[in-house]
């Protein structure tokens, strides 16, 4: 899979199990950060800009719903795919990053295959 | 025939207490005592065997008794009391009359909340199992007085911040059983814990901690998102600051035996211990 994709995770072991995952998947242009604030800058001044961005929700100084929002705000970002994955889970909170446009959600604990499904749904062409 | 027979036995003087212990004996038990007081004895018991009615009139009696033993640092006590006396006795709070000392106050039971262990329990079984692979098995669920130490390992900890309860939880590993399970989790292998994987215990506690919020929370606990910390060294010892009971479970699989310590408070008393 050609793409770039933009990790954001304050847990290093977190960004190596998705980065492992991404190369199971053949994807190799990686971006990690470890909070939403440095994601943000590294993701709103990137050229080529990122294809797909994977975010925690819990981090320091920005959190991946500040993010998301952010992106969501920037007309000419806005509609890259933005995948929170988060071990909070309450409808609540999942309505609420629902609201803010995220593309899809994933619940820690995960798996490749559960990863590579949220990913593809969410670059496959709307309509198809 | 006396309504107060007594008996000497020793330093004791054992006085026999009439089935009715009545205001109307007030009299005869004051003259009687008198003769009690000359006697060369330590202590003074009542046995109350064939009690059944202890009327409150008669007590002004005993008291006066009382205070005359006290005063001469002579000792009066009451044996055989029958439970369903006992309960007056220390409804009408004249135990101290009879020479009855207040029971010390038993220290609170701690009980394991089961609503509340459960949905942790199966959170950190299944988190184990998906994202690291191992299948580990939960043991007895224990509570102590304070946290254990743990020699040579890591533990994660979270802050537990909700509208019921205050606390937290720690996520504690021997070094050699977090270096097997970030094996299985990464498929790295080390031989030391050291900044670069000690994350993960912090991790799991956030999974784990994060799926077992969503059940709390459904029943209205209202804890709070947060992020878990780390502590790492050749012995740590968690000193839990709610100063109520900790909670230990303890869990074992192929690659040995880890455990997790929960300490909550209700709100109302983390409030009065901030006061």
């Amino acid at each position: 899979m050609n793409i770039r994709v933009l990790i954001a995770d304050d847990m290093n072991t977190m960004r190596k199990l998705v980065v492992r995952a991404l190369k199971e998947m053949g994807i190799t242009e990686i971006a990690e950060y470890p909070d939403g604030a440095q994601a943000w800058q590294a993701f709103s001044s990137a050229t080529p800009q990122f294809d797909l961005v994977i975010s925690d929700w819990n981090m320091p100084n920005a959190t991946g719903l500040d993010f998301l929002k952010r992106v969501r705000a920037d007309s000419r970002l806005k509609q890259t795919p933005f995948i929170l994955l988060t071990a909070e889970s309450e409808m609540s909170q999942v309505q609420e990053a629902m609201k803010a446009g995220v593309s899809n959600y994933l619940v820690k604990p995960f798996t490749p295959q559960g990863l590579r499904e949220k990913i593809e749904s969410c670059l496959k062409p709307k309509g198809s | 025939m006396k309504n107060f027979p007594n008996q000497v036995k020793g330093e004791s003087n054992i006085i026999t207490l009439p089935g009715m212990m009545t205001a109307k004996l007030a009299e005869e038990f004051s003259a009687e005592s008198q003769s009690w007081l000359l006697l060369p004895c330590t202590e003074h018991v009542f046995d109350f065997n064939n009690v059944f009615t202890l009327e409150l009139g008669i007590c002004p009696a005993i008291g006066v008794f009382q205070r005359l033993l006290k005063a001469n640092g002579k000792v009066l006590r009451s044996i055989n009391i029958k439970t369903s006396l006992m309960k007056r006795i220390e409804t009408d709070g004249i135990g101290k009359v009879l020479g009855i000392e207040p029971k010390a106050a038993e220290p609170a039971k701690a009980k394991i909340d089961v609503g509340f262990i459960n949905p942790f329990l199966v959170a950190a079984l299944q988190i184990f199992d998906v994202q690291t692979q191992t299948k580990f098995t939960a043991g007895k669920p224990s509570v102590q007085n304070a946290g254990q130490s743990l020699t040579d390992g890591i533990v994660g900890i979270i802050a537990l911040n909700g509208a019921r309860y205050r606390g937290n939880i720690a996520l504690c590993f021997p070094k050699d059983v977090f270096l097997k399970v970030y094996e299985r989790m990464l498929g790295e292998k080390h031989t030391e814990i050291t900044a670069d994987i000690e994350d993960a215990a912090a991790e799991l506690l956030n999974m784990i901690y994060g799926q077992s919020k969503t059940v709390w929370n459904s029943s209205g606990y209202e804890f709070q998102p947060a992020i878990p910390t780390i502590l790492r060294g050749e012995k740590i010892s968690v000193r839990q600051q709610t100063g109520g009971p900790v909670i230990v479970l303890p869990f074992s699989g192929d690659v040995g035996s880890f455990y997790v310590e929960i300490a909550t408070q209700p709100v109302e008393d983390t409030k009065a211990r901030s006061a």
